[in-house]
């Protein structure tokens, strides 16, 4: 009788242990005592985030991107040395530099993994206005599989669907294009869409991650529509869905930035309903957009605390849960959200994104 | 009423004396300033003058004198409160001085005669509305049409000025006319534009228009007819553009689509056309009416939208030439002379001309010979082009080589040193520089593309345009851009790539455009490491300001790292300073304590190779000791430099070079650092590597929550311990709440109802926290049963029937599809870190694994019900009214309002357990049937079919179903059979 009046079951969770909050199972239930906050931060780190190894990449000029491979066993950077590299990872720290790609004719702004159910893929981007694709078909050896060069101003930036939808991949260029390519498999050809994106220019692109966020119970598991995220010169975040006609339209429109957005970065799905997109502008700030599911309106948080400082990059771990910015003040700075009512987005840790300090 | 006012209104900046003008303007392209409002130009039959008409009234320019004031007339702006509209020159030579001008409803004829204006007659309130368009007949020097958003047309004959009389009136009805023409041919056809119609009208016949032509779906803007042909016409629109033949009302062509056209004329001369945009188009175009894919010559240089135009023709040694008369919003005329070259372009009627190239500015202001100049007095002591060119030999921008210059033929050659070479030949036209801007062109070895050709064409006429709008001189300025924008490609391009090689990279890229590049980063791994780099190293000067918040393009950055920094820029704080001396002495045996407050006026560092000298010439700079020599750090990663620039030109902007040298050490000031460095954060990430190993996911349900506890406790994560160990609790079928025994009995945890909704909680914990991990393996470890230890039914109040015995896990069956999510997202970590048993195992439980990856058709069947009577599919949709749940289980048919399912044996609604046979869809509930098939094998409507042979046959699969009528869903994993199996019960 008492049981089934207790009015809800709830569980503490105590902030002994960071990250994560111990869960203290009160049993039978208690009514809990008021002001319990059970998820103030604790900034009691255990372990250390000390550099454990360091990679000479050996490029002549600045690196503008570093990518894991799907194992994270390798690592291609890219610089304005004009070159790709590629090296493999250990733990040990035993890195080990693989091969270097040449090919492009201009400073190469950024690179990306295929999944690698395709096989060994890179795709690249660079000032000389060219998306390449390379193919490893030898160890090490990496050959042209694609290049595109229709894009009249600097590519700025690239992304690879997510591998449900095949292999697809998206290029924001400066002169305000996103162009689309997709990778028919029984043509053996690539096809391309264009589409105007931002005026001025586009800076990045990401795509949504291929789960349905927030699909109904016991709805068919068909994919998610193909969406992804943009943002450029004109201080827009765009959401781009590629409509039953096959075309590409700008589902929404995320005003907030007063500046150039410099990156945007969709957080992937671990099936919840919710999707989160980060996204960092010239004017300083950085800016959570949430949706609750699929045909939601977005909500905006922008991060507090970060307005003196201009952040370059956007980049979710795996699962999504953490977000790191780096910026112009020499850190990186990694975010969570918080577990009290209002979510709130928190920084966790700031790191030297070299190791100056030390 | 009207008076007139000798320049009022028209304002040139200089006036040249005529005496130069050896050759008429027919045969120049010139630009006219004039400071007044226009809206209508129109030029006389004569080709002598051009009337403008505006805010102010009517001021005529002698175009053969075009600097010289024109006469105006400034209408009274108490009577005359209109702007005039149009204004049209009578056609006929002996008619010539007749304008007649329209403002709102009034039509005005002036006689412009003896160099005054003098009204001729006010044809007042011809219309109801205004006026939109007139035109004097080409054929009867005394008729006049006007046209009106009346919707009227009039005829006028004003063959006694004093007393116009209203000949015709011809009436739209339907909408408002924007214009009329008359025809050329034909002196009793008249054209009128109505919206999207034109009307051809037969001034004899008053009642009604000869022909109608639905030519657009937006309204029309302007029509015109053809010279040539007298059933041609063109009508151009908001849509797109065509002619037709009124003959049989044939659309000829269409041009393409996409821009707006507020008028197109014809030539006068072969079988062109000029058409003006209607807005955000600074550019007439010229083309020819048999091919209209390119037009055939751009005419550019207004800086506003062109408003007006018309065409000017005189006889000239025996040719008649023709010239183009424009006006646009930015207050200038101007005359563009049509060479012989592209009156033949359009005369042609080969389809060739699709062939010839975008003609380039240069074109339009033709080289024209000329005596020695007789400017006088302009700005920078140049007085003409001959001083200009007297002072070129003095002054000359660096890396422009002057090779040929001539006065007389009126160029220069010039050649852009450099390691391409670039001859561009520059001519002025007589006028220079007066409002006659230079016309420049490359001649052979042309090593630019043509991308590139005229984008430095089309900056240079710019500046020069800027230039000789005031009238002062602009060669200097014009080679000093050249120079600068040559430097600039060669920069980009690199200097020895041929145009060919790289087809399309080759113009520069706007570097403003183009946003700075992340020269910081930081990237998360699968496995939770997180990889960051930071090639510059940015920092705050005392005053707080963030250097780095201007590198906000490519540029910026090209700047900041080309530029030596002081250090305000790159350094100034105590940690920075640090940071600087980290770089340069790395690595080497400098271990002196840097203090603040010491200060170095400079420092010098040997290179290994060269010497290098650094040298900060600001005194904030702070390291000590004051100076000291160190040997240059060889680690190739620190790549730092001071002002080698000031010892190494060529090196300077070598990073800003696309070229293929192999091995380019990159040369810049501020200090680069090239590592990349891994930080292990996996103690951040909520999923652990070590755990992924260790966990188990299956067996009996106690023991793997008991082993689960301990591997969480080996890697120290207490607070997944904690759950691993309430989780084997509440499955473990010996532990019970002793409070509630007497009551409930032993009831274990795992059948106590508050456990799912203690389940659900967890879960929504940790899908707070995004641990994919725990949610799956919870998921999954939670689909292991208890061991039963009962079989008892537990009934709790008059809540629902826990049924021990079925095999329902604890799980939350509603969310079945969010935990297959959670499953299927963890085993593609464990892809990633490449736990292939570990995946196979989590994969084991995901339901719909098999859906997700084939086509949901091909393994599910899926059964509806139809009703009896009305055959209607009883699904939740399109089935409404009645209760929502018997509703969605389809067993009531809201059409019938009845039950949409009996039992064939009882003939009483189905809701319970129902059976039925797939062949002939009879069947009731489960009960009934049973019974009836324990002895029989046929139907038991006697429909004749043997539902025990043709359902239950083979596989042995049991359509009993529970929940309802009959729709159920089962998976058949060895059927292909799919889509809707309807039943009948008679």
């Amino acid at each position: 009788m008492s049981l089934l009046s207790s009015p809800s079951l709830d569980f503490v969770i105590s902030p002994k242990h960071q990250p994560f909050s111990t869960l203290d199972i009160v049993w039978p239930p208690k009514k809990l005592k008021n002001g319990n906050n059970v998820a103030s931060t604790n900034q009691q780190i255990v372990r250390t985030s000390s550099i454990i190894s360091t990679i000479d990449s050996q490029h002549e000029d600045m690196i503008h991107d570093v990518q894991l491979d799907y194992y994270s066993k390798r690592l291609a950077t890219c610089s304005s040395d004009r070159t790709i590299k590629i090296f493999e990872v250990s733990d040990g720290g035993a890195n080990v530099p693989l091969s270097e790609i040449k090919g492009h004719e201009g400073p190469v702004w950024q690179v990306s993994w295929a999944h690698p159910k395709f096989g060994s893929i890179i795709a690249s981007c660079s000032y000389d206005r060219k998306v390449i694709v390379w193919k490893e078909n030898q160890p090490n050896q990496w050959a042209k599989f694609y290049e595109y060069d229709r894009h009249e101003s600097s590519v700025n930036s690239i992304s690879w669907a997510p591998h449900e939808f095949g292999l697809i991949l998206a290029a924001g260029s400066s002169d305000g294009k996103i162009s689309v390519h997709t990778w028919k498999p029984e043509e053996q050809t690539w096809d391309v869409a264009v589409q105007n994106a931002h005026t001025i220019g586009v800076n990045a692109v990401s795509w949504a991650p291929a789960v349905p966020a927030g699909a109904l119970v016991g709805s068919s598991p068909a994919l998610a529509p193909k969406r992804f995220v943009s943002g450029g010169c004109d201080n827009l975040v765009k959401i781009w869905k590629l409509e039953s006609d096959n075309t590409w339209r700008t589902e929404e429109k995320l005003e907030h930035h007063t500046a150039w957005v410099r990156d945007v970065a969709w957080a992937p799905s671990i099936g919840l309903p919710s999707s989160n997109i980060a996204s960092c502008s010239q004017d300083g700030t950085v800016v959570i957009w949430s949706q609750s599911n699929t045909n939601a309106q977005w909500t905006k948080k922008v991060l507090p605390g970060a307005s003196n400082v201009v952040s370059w990059r956007v980049s979710w771990s795996v699962t999504g849960n953490i977000l790191a910015i780096s910026g112009d003040d020499n850190k990186v700075t990694l975010w969570k959200e918080g577990l009290d009512a209002d979510n709130d987005w928190k920084c966790i840790e700031g790191l030297d994104a070299a190791d100056a300090a030390n | 009423m009207s008076s007139l006012m000798q320049e009022e209104g028209l304002t040139l900046s200089r006036i040249p004396s005529n005496s130069y003008l050896d050759e008429p303007t027919i045969t120049q392209t010139l630009a006219v300033n004039v400071k007044k409002a226009v809206n209508a130009i129109a030029v006389d039959a004569t080709g002598k003058y051009v009337v403008l008409g505006g805010k102010k009234g009517l001021s005529v320019i002698d175009l053969d004198e075009p600097y010289e004031p024109g006469r105006s007339l400034a209408l009274d702006s108490k009577q005359n409160k209109w702007e005039i509209s149009v204004v049209e020159w009578n056609p006929h030579k002996d008619r010539a001085p007749y304008i007649a001008s329209a403002a709102n409803q009034d039509t005005q004829v002036w006689n412009l005669s003896d160099e005054r204006f003098e009204l001729q007659c006010t044809l007042t309130q011809s219309h109801q509305r205004a006026i939109s368009d007139l035109a004097w007949s080409l054929f009867d020097k005394n008729l006049l049409a006007t046209c009106s958003a009346d919707t009227y047309i009039n005829l006028w004959d004003i063959r006694d000025p004093k007393r116009a009389i209203k000949k015709e009136s011809f009436c739209g009805w339907t909408a408002g006319a924007t214009q009329v023409k008359w025809n050329r041919h034909n002196p009793m056809a008249l054209a009128s534009a109505h919206n999207g119609e034109v009307r051809i009208w037969d001034i004899r016949k008053v009642a009604a228009p000869q022909t109608f032509i639905t030519a657009h779906m937006a309204k029309i803007y302007g029509i015109d007819w053809s010279y040539h042909d007298e059933g041609e016409l063109v009508t151009c629109s908001e849509d797109k553009q065509f002619w037709n033949t009124n003959n049989n009302r044939v659309c000829k062509g269409t041009m393409l689509p996409g821009v707006s056209i507020l008028r197109a004329k014809y030539t006068p001369f072969g079988y062109g056309l000029v058409t003006m945009a209607q807005r955000n188009d600074h550019t007439l175009r010229m083309w020819n009416i048999r091919d209209l894919t390119s037009p055939i010559r751009h005419f550019t240089g207004h800086t506003d939208v062109i408003t007006a135009f018309d065409w000017r023709c005189r006889m000239y040694n025996g040719s008649k030439e023709y010239q183009l008369v424009t006006w646009s919003k930015d207050q200038h005329l101007r005359l563009w002379y049509i060479d012989k070259n592209l009156q033949e372009m359009v005369t042609r009627q080969t389809s060739a001309i699709a062939m010839i190239p975008k003609a380039s500015e240069d074109d339009q202001t033709p080289l024209t010979a000329s005596p020695v100049d007789k400017f006088s007095d302009t700005p920078y002591g140049i007085k003409n082009l001959q001083q200009e060119l007297m002072m070129l030999e003095k002054r000359v921008p660096q890396h422009i080589q002057v090779i040929q210059n001539s006065l007389a033929d009126r160029f220069v050659s010039v050649r852009v040193v450099g390691s391409r070479e670039v001859n561009v030949k520059i001519t002025f036209p007589s006028l220079y520089p007066n409002l006659a801007p230079p016309g420049f062109s490359f001649t052979p070895p042309v090593t630019l593309t043509t991308q590139n050709q005229s984008r430095i064409v089309e900056a240079l006429s710019d500046t020069a345009m800027f230039h000789v709008e005031n009238n002062r001189p602009c060669l200097f300025q014009c080679l000093q851009q050249l120079s600068d924008m040559i430097q600039e490609i060669e920069e980009v391009e690199g200097p020895t790539q041929q145009a060919s090689s790289v087809p399309r990279a080759t113009t520069q890229n706007n570097n403003d455009d183009i946003p700075c590049p992340r020269i910081c980063g930081a990237v998360f791994s699968a496995t939770g490491h997180l990889f960051t780099f930071q090639n510059i190293k940015f920092s705050r000067s005392r005053g707080g300001y963030n250097n780095s918040g201007r590198l906000k393009t490519y540029r910026d950055l090209k700047l900041f790292m080309s530029k030596p920094q002081t250090s305000e820029t790159v350094m100034g704080t105590e940690e920075s300073s640090a940071f600087f001396s980290n770089y340069f002495y790395s690595g080497q045996n400098y271990t002196q304590h840097l203090s603040h407050q010491i200060s170095t006026p400079q420092i010098e560092l040997h290179g290994s190779n060269d010497s290098m000298h650094i040298d900060f010439d600001t005194s904030n700079l702070s390291i000590s000791p004051p100076t000291q020599t160190y040997s240059m750090s060889s680690d190739p990663h620190l790549r730092v430099s001071g002002q080698i620039a000031l010892f190494n030109d060529n090196d300077f902007d070598d990073d800003l070079i696309i070229g293929s040298s192999p091995v380019r050490k990159s040369v810049t000031a501020v200090p680069m650092n090239t590592n990349i460095y891994s930080r292990d954060l996996s103690y951040l990430m909520p999923q652990n590597y070590q755990l992924a190993r260790s966990y188990k996911i299956s067996g009996d349900i106690a023991e793997l929550c008991r082993h689960n506890a301990q591997v969480c406790m080996a890697e120290d994560r207490k607070d997944l311990q904690q759950i691993w160990r309430a989780v084997g609790e509440i499955m473990d079928p010996l532990v019970y709440n002793p409070d509630e025994k007497v009551m409930l009995g032993n009831i274990p945890w795992s059948q106590h109802p508050i456990t799912r909704r203690l389940l659900q909680s967890v879960f929504k914990h940790y899908e707070r926290l995004r641990d994919i991990q725990t949610l799956a393996v919870l998921s999954c470890a939670l689909e292991n049963l208890p061991p039963n230890t009962t079989t008892t039914t537990y009934n709790i109040r008059q809540s629902n029937v826990v049924t021990p015995s079925s095999r329902r896990t604890l799980l939350d069956s509603t969310k079945k599809d969010s935990y297959d999510k959670y499953r299927l997202y963890y085993a593609e970590i464990l892809f990633r870190w490449q736990l292939l048993d570990k995946r196979a195992e989590i994969l084991k439980f995901t339901q719909q694994n098999s859906r997700t990856n084939q086509d949901k058709s091909s393994s599910a069947i899926e059964f509806t019900p139809v009703c009896l009577r009305c055959n209607r599919m009883l699904g939740s949709e399109g089935n409404r009214g009645g209760p929502k749940e018997l509703r969605e289980d389809g067993v009531y048919c809201t059409n019938c309002r009845d039950w949409g399912f009996k039992c064939i044996i009882c003939h009483l609604a189905v809701k319970g357990s129902s059976s039925f046979c797939l062949v002939c869809g009879h069947g009731g509930h489960t009960k009934h049937m049973n019974e009836w098939f324990s002895e029989e094998f046929t139907c038991p409507t006697g429909c004749g079919c043997s539902c025990i042979h043709g359902n239950f046959r083979g596989e042995g699969h049991e359509l009993v179903f529970r929940n309802g009528g009959g729709f159920m869903e089962r998976r058949l994993d060895d059927t292909r059979i799919s889509g809707y199996m309807s039943r009948q019960l008679s």
